[in-house]
C-alpha cells in the first residue's frame, strides 16, 4: 500500500477539487488530507458558497457534505450538474437521510466516518474515471 | 381519573352511611313501639285487675254494711265498669275469666232483682247488714217469704264472692305471667338496645377502615401509575437520546478518523513531520473532549436530581440544546434564542425534561414541513411580574382546534405508535403544575420573521418565582 499510495498520488496530482463542508474541524482535517493528493484544493463552507466557488473556478471533482445550512448538498449538486453534467461528485455525509437520492445524484457516496480504506477506494475510482 | 375514583368512593361511603342511619332509625322506632306495647298491655291488665278488686270489695261490703242501698248501687256501678274494662283485654287472657264473669253477672242480676224487691218492700232492712239480719231471722226460726228472699240474696252474694275469688286468682296468675313475660322482653330489649349501637359502631368503624384503605390504595395506585408513566416517558426519551448520541458522536468520530487518515497518509508517503503529527494529535484530543462532554450531558440528563436548588433556566435550555443540536442540524431546524437570566427553584433535570418535551414536540412537527420551507424554533426566556416565562414557538402551522384541548392529556398522541407515547406533554404539564406550582398553556400564533409571515404553536410555561427574603 505504501508504494500504491505514492503511485495514486502521482496519477491524481493534476486534478483540481473543491470540498464543501460546514463543520470547521471536519473541513480542516479533510482539506489537509486532500492537499496531500491534489494540486489544487478549494474549500467552501456551505452549499451556496460551494456553488459560487464552483462557478468562478475550474474543477474536476466535487467533494461535498449533504446536510448544510443555506443550501444543502443535494441542491448544490443539482445546480452544479446543470453547469457541468460530467462533473465527478463524491459525497461524504454523516446521515443516512435521503440515501437513495444522494446515491442517484453522486458518483460516489460514503458515510462518515471515512476510513483510510474508503479514501483509498475513492482515489482508485478517480483514477478509473479519469483514465489516469 | 383520580378525582373520579375518589368521588366514587365518597359516594359509596355517603350511601352506606345514609343506609346505616335509616336502618338504625327504623330499628329504634320498632324497639320503641315494642316497649310501648308491652307497657300498654300491662297497664290494661292492671287497670282491669284494679277495677275487679273494687268490684269484689263492693260485693263483700254488701254483706256487712247497713247502707245496703248505696252498696247495691256501688256494686252495680263497679260491675258495669269492670265489664267495660274486660272488653279491652285481649282474648288470649280472658277466656276463663269471661266464663266465670258470665256466672257472676247472672248472680249480680239475681241479687239486683231480689234486693230491689226487699228494699222496696221492707222498711226496716236498711238499718242492719244483710248477714246480721239473716242471722237474726235464722235464730228466730223464721220461715216467711222475707226470710227466704233474704237468705237467697245472701247466699247469692256469698256465691258471687266465691266466684270472684276464682277470678281474682286468675288475675293474679295473669299478672304474674305477664310480669314475667314483660321482664323477659325488657331484658331482651335491653340487650338489644345495648348491643345495637355497638354493632352499628363496629360496622361503621369497619366501613371507615375499608373506605380509607380503598382510598389509600387508589392513591398509591395513582402515584405508582404516574411513576410508571414518567419512567415510560424517560425510557422513550432515552431511546430517542441514544439516537441523538449517535448523531452527536458521528461528526467528532468522522473528524478523528480523518486526522488518523492524515497520519497514515503521511507515513505511507514518507512525509512524516513531527510538527504535523503533533497538530493531528491535538485535533484528535479536542474531539475526544467533545465526545466526553456529550456523553456527560446525556448521563446527567438521566440521573434524577434529588435536591431542590436555585438554578438558571438558561442551563436547562443549554442542556436541551446540547442534546438536540445534532438532530436539529440533520433536519435543518434553525433555533432562535432570546434568553434572559432568570432563576427558579426546584429540580433542574425535571424542568429540563419538561422543556425538552415541548421542544421535541415542536421538532417532530417541523420535520414534517416540506424541504424547501424554513424550519424555525424560537425559545424565549424572560421575567414578568414575579413569574419566569419560557416561550417555545415553532412555524409548524399550529395545533388543530379539535385537539388543542387534549394535548396535555396522558396517552394522547397524533403520532404513530412507534414515534410517540403520548406522555411527553402530560409529563411536562404534571411537572410544571405539581412540582413548580406553575402552569403551561398552548395557543396558535401568527407572526413575522425576516419579513415573512409564519403560523405555529406557542407553548408558554409560567413559573411563579419565590420571594427572595
Amino acid at each position: 500500500m505504501n508504494s500504491e499510495i505514492k503511485i495514486l498520488k502521482e496519477k491524481v496530482k493534476s486534478l483540481k477539487v473543491i470540498y464543501v463542508e460546514d463543520e470547521d474541524d471536519m473541513r480542516m482535517g479533510t482539506e489537509i488530507f486532500l492537499n496531500k493528493f491534489f494540486s489544487k484544493v478549494e474549500v467552501a463552507v456551505d452549499g451556496k458558497d460551494g456553488l459560487e466557488k464552483f462557478k468562478n473556478g475550474d474543477f474536476d471533482i466535487v467533494f461535498t457534505d449533504i446536510l448544510m445550512p443555506k443550501m444543502n448538498g443535494l441542491e448544490m449538486i443539482a445546480k452544479i450538474k446543470e453547469l457541468n453534467s460530467e462533473i465527478f461528485i463524491v459525497t461524504l455525509t454523516a446521515s443516512e437521510v435521503k440515501k437513495e437520492e444522494i446515491e442517484a445524484a453522486a458518483d460516489l457516496y460514503f458515510r462518515k466516518p471515512i476510513s483510510y480504506n474508503n479514501m483509498f477506494t475513492i482515489m482508485n475510482e478517480i483514477v478509473n474515471k479519469f483514465k489516469l | 381519573m383520580k378525582d373520579f375514583s375518589i368521588r366514587k368512593i365518597s359516594n359509596y361511603g355517603f350511601f352506606i352511611i345514609i343506609f346505616g342511619s335509616v336502618i338504625s332509625t327504623l330499628v329504634l322506632i320498632v324497639l320503641f313501639f315494642r316497649l310501648e306495647n308491652i307497657k300498654e298491655d300491662l297497664s290494661v291488665i292492671q287497670n282491669t285487675h284494679k277495677s275487679f278488686l273494687q268490684l269484689k270489695n263492693n260485693t263483700e261490703r254488701l254483706l256487712t254494711t247497713s247502707d245496703i242501698k248505696n252498696s247495691h248501687y256501688l256494686l252495680l256501678k263497679s260491675a258495669r265498669k269492670f265489664d267495660k274494662k274486660l272488653d279491652n283485654l285481649k282474648l288470649e287472657y280472658i277466656s276463663e275469666i269471661d266464663n266465670l264473669w258470665y256466672v257472676c253477672q247472672k248472680e249480680i242480676t239475681k241479687i239486683d232483682e231480689i234486693l230491689n224487691h226487699i228494699i222496696f218492700n221492707a222498711k226496716n232492712i236498711k238499718d242492719k247488714p244483710l248477714l246480721h239480719r239473716r242471722g237474726e231471722l235464722f235464730m228466730n226460726n223464721s220461715s216467711n217469704d222475707f226470710y227466704i228472699l233474704l237468705s237467697e240474696v245472701t247466699n247469692s252474694i256469698e256465691y258471687l264472692i266465691q266466684n270472684e275469688t276464682f277470678i281474682l286468682n286468675l288475675f293474679n296468675d295473669l299478672n304474674e305471667k305477664h310480669k314475667l313475660q314483660e321482664q323477659n322482653k325488657l331484658k331482651n330489649t335491653k340487650y338489644f338496645v345495648l348491643f345495637f349501637p355497638l354493632i352499628i359502631l363496629t360496622f361503621t368503624i369497619l366501613l371507615a377502615i375499608f373506605i380509607s384503605r380503598t382510598a389509600k390504595k387508589i392513591e398509591t395506585d395513582m402515584i405508582e401509575k404516574e411513576q410508571i408513566l414518567f419512567q415510560q416517558s424517560k425510557m422513550a426519551s432515552m431511546g430517542e437520546m441514544i439516537g441523538n448520541i449517535a448523531h452527536q458522536w458521528r461528526q467528532p468520530i468522522a473528524i478523528i478518523s480523518m486526522w488518523a487518515n492524515n497520519i497514515i497518509a503521511d507515513i505511507d508517503m514518507d512525509e512524516v513531520e513531527n510538527e504535523n503529527l503533533r497538530k493531528y494529535a491535538i485535533n484528535i484530543n479536542d474531539q475526544t473532549k467533545h465526545l466526553s462532554s456529550t456523553i456527560d450531558d446525556f448521563r446527567n440528563f438521566f440521573i434524577p436530581n434529588k435536591e431542590k436548588k436555585i438554578f438558571e433556566i438558561e442551563r436547562c435550555i443549554k442542556k436541551t440544546m446540547n442534546l438536540l443540536t445534532a438532530s436539529f442540524n440533520i433536519h435543518n431546524i434553525e433555533v432562535i434564542t432570546d434568553i434572559d437570566n432568570v432563576e427558579v427553584s426546584g429540580l433542574e433535570n425535571e424542568l429540563t425534561q419538561s422543556i425538552l418535551n415541548i421542544i421535541k414536540n415542536a421538532k417532530d412537527i417541523l420535520v414534517m414541513l416540506p424541504d424547501d420551507s424554513r424550519r424555525l424554533l424560537f425559545i424565549r426566556v424572560y421575567k414578568k411580574k414575579n413569574n419566569a416565562i419560557v416561550e417555545i414557538k415553532d412555524n409548524g402551522g399550529g395545533v388543530s382546534k379539535n385537539i388543542i384541548n387534549k394535548i396535555f392529556e396522558p396517552y394522547f398522541t397524533t403520532k404513530h405508535k412507534s414515534q410517540g407515547t403520548g406522555i411527553g406533554l402530560y409529563m411536562t404539564e404534571t411537572i410544571i403544575t405539581k412540582h413548580f406550582n406553575g402552569h403551561v398553556v398552548v395557543k396558535n400564533v401568527t407572526y413575522n420573521y425576516d419579513s415573512v409571515e409564519y403560523r405555529g404553536a406557542l407553548f408558554t410555561v409560567k413559573i411563579p418565582l419565590e420571594d427572595k427574603k
